[in-house]
């Protein structure tokens, strides 16, 4: 009994063993991960990047990698945790590189209807009253997280729209959940101060 | 507890991740405390704000074109192993492999060598602006390995915005952590 080797944990993780199924030579395993995860991870990379065709890309490099790494692939870790890491570092590298992706005013302002101009006055087809209040929030919204610091606009990215908890948060980013809580609370406080307008705060 | 150390822990509290003697401490605060309420409802309403920022859908044919970059990579990774075979094939045929192999030493050699410089350089150049914690931080730590290094680096972003020393002190600890 000394010497039998304890389960691996991670095997339990259905997209774990998905990814074993790659490495023995399964595209459809590889095709039923990216249909889970490319769309999750390609709007991560976006929210922390800021621009489309970029986080397209990026999104396309992270699967690339993980396709590439099948074949030494051993799990130490969940795969939503190893495939996080790695696009947190793709993206990181991107922003290294290019600095930081500034958010011009120029830029077409993507919502879920996809592309558009950002108006001053739109006369010829004026849009319900909340519609364009949604769109202006959702503007703001963008320009607080943009200018939080890296550290914490991923967490705050990890925890508000990808839904980790702290412990997952920490995998990610390789941090303590003591870290993590500390860099949520800054960035909370930080959102707070950019969203609520003074006259407002009550 | 006071009203500043209450503040600082609702966010947390917020999210129900609050050590059980936090969230104890935060209700009763809470409880007789206008201001740290009016504090709660605000971070409440920014964090419910942020959904506003909705998901977008990638380009669609995301799986083909991620096959067609597979396809590329490919054919090139052969064309290159091919070149290095055929090269080697035509030193063999004129009986030149000890001259190419005298100069691939060379070559390896000075490569090397210009390395080492280099590296001497940078670890020179970087000493001159940091203190000896920092530069324990990123080289010749004992228990990482490269890999690690180079993953330590790549998160150097990360360690810059960093301001608390509590946060410092888990760098220092982050080697203890193996997630991949």
């Amino acid at each position: 009994m000394l010497f039998v080797d304890k389960p691996n944990p991670f095997l339990d993780d259905p997209d774990v063993r998905l990814m074993l199924e790659v490495q023995g030579g399964n595209n459809r395993s590889f095709e039923t991960l990216m249909h889970k995860y490319y769309p999750r991870l390609f709007n991560f990379i976006f929210r922390f990047v800021g621009r489309r065709e970029i986080a397209e890309d990026l999104t396309q490099e992270v699967f690339l990698k993980v396709y590439h790494a099948a074949s030494r692939y051993r799990p130490k870790s969940k795969f939503q945790t190893w495939i996080y890491t790695i696009a947190k570092n793709i993206s990181l590298n991107e922003l290294r590189h290019h600095k930081k992706i500034a958010v011009s005013l120029d830029d077409p302002f993507v919502s879920d209807d996809g592309p558009m101009e950002r108006q001053i006055e739109d006369t010829a087809a004026p849009r319900a009253d909340e519609q364009i209040l949604r769109e202006e929030a959702a503007a703001a919204v963008r320009e607080a997280i943009d200018s939080l610091p890296q550290n914490q606009r991923m967490a705050v990215i990890l925890r508000r729209y990808e839904q980790f908890s702290y412990e997952e948060i920490a995998q990610t980013m390789r941090l303590s959940v003591k870290a993590v809580k500390s860099l949520l609370s800054r960035a909370k406080e930080n959102l707070k101060n950019k969203l609520t307008p003074a006259e407002t705060f009550e | 507890m006071r009203c500043v150390e209450i503040k600082k822990l609702i966010p947390v509290y917020l999210d129900g991740e609050s050590d059980p003697q936090e969230t104890m401490a935060v209700k009763e605060h809470l409880a007789s405390c206008a201001a740290c309420q009016k504090e709660l409802h605000a971070l409440e309403r920014s964090w419910k704000m942020l959904g506003e920022w909705q998901n977008i859908e990638p380009s669609p044919g995301y799986v083909s074109r991620f096959w067609t970059r597979v396809s590329l990579q490919r054919p090139w990774r052969e064309r290159v192993a091919r070149g290095i075979q055929e090269s080697l094939e035509g030193l063999r045929r004129k009986r030149l492999a000890p001259v190419f192999a005298a100069v691939c030493v060379l070559v390896f050699t000075g490569i090397f060598s210009l390395r080492n410089y280099w590296q001497m350089r940078e670890a020179q150049d970087l000493a001159a602006n940091l203190n000896q914690e920092e530069l324990e931080m990123v080289f010749d730590h004992p228990s990482l390995g490269a890999a690690e290094d180079i993953e330590l680096a790549e998160n150097f972003d990360i360690i810059q915005d960093i301001d608390f020393f509590e946060d410092l002190e888990v760098i220092e600890n982050a080697d203890s952590l193996e997630l991949i």
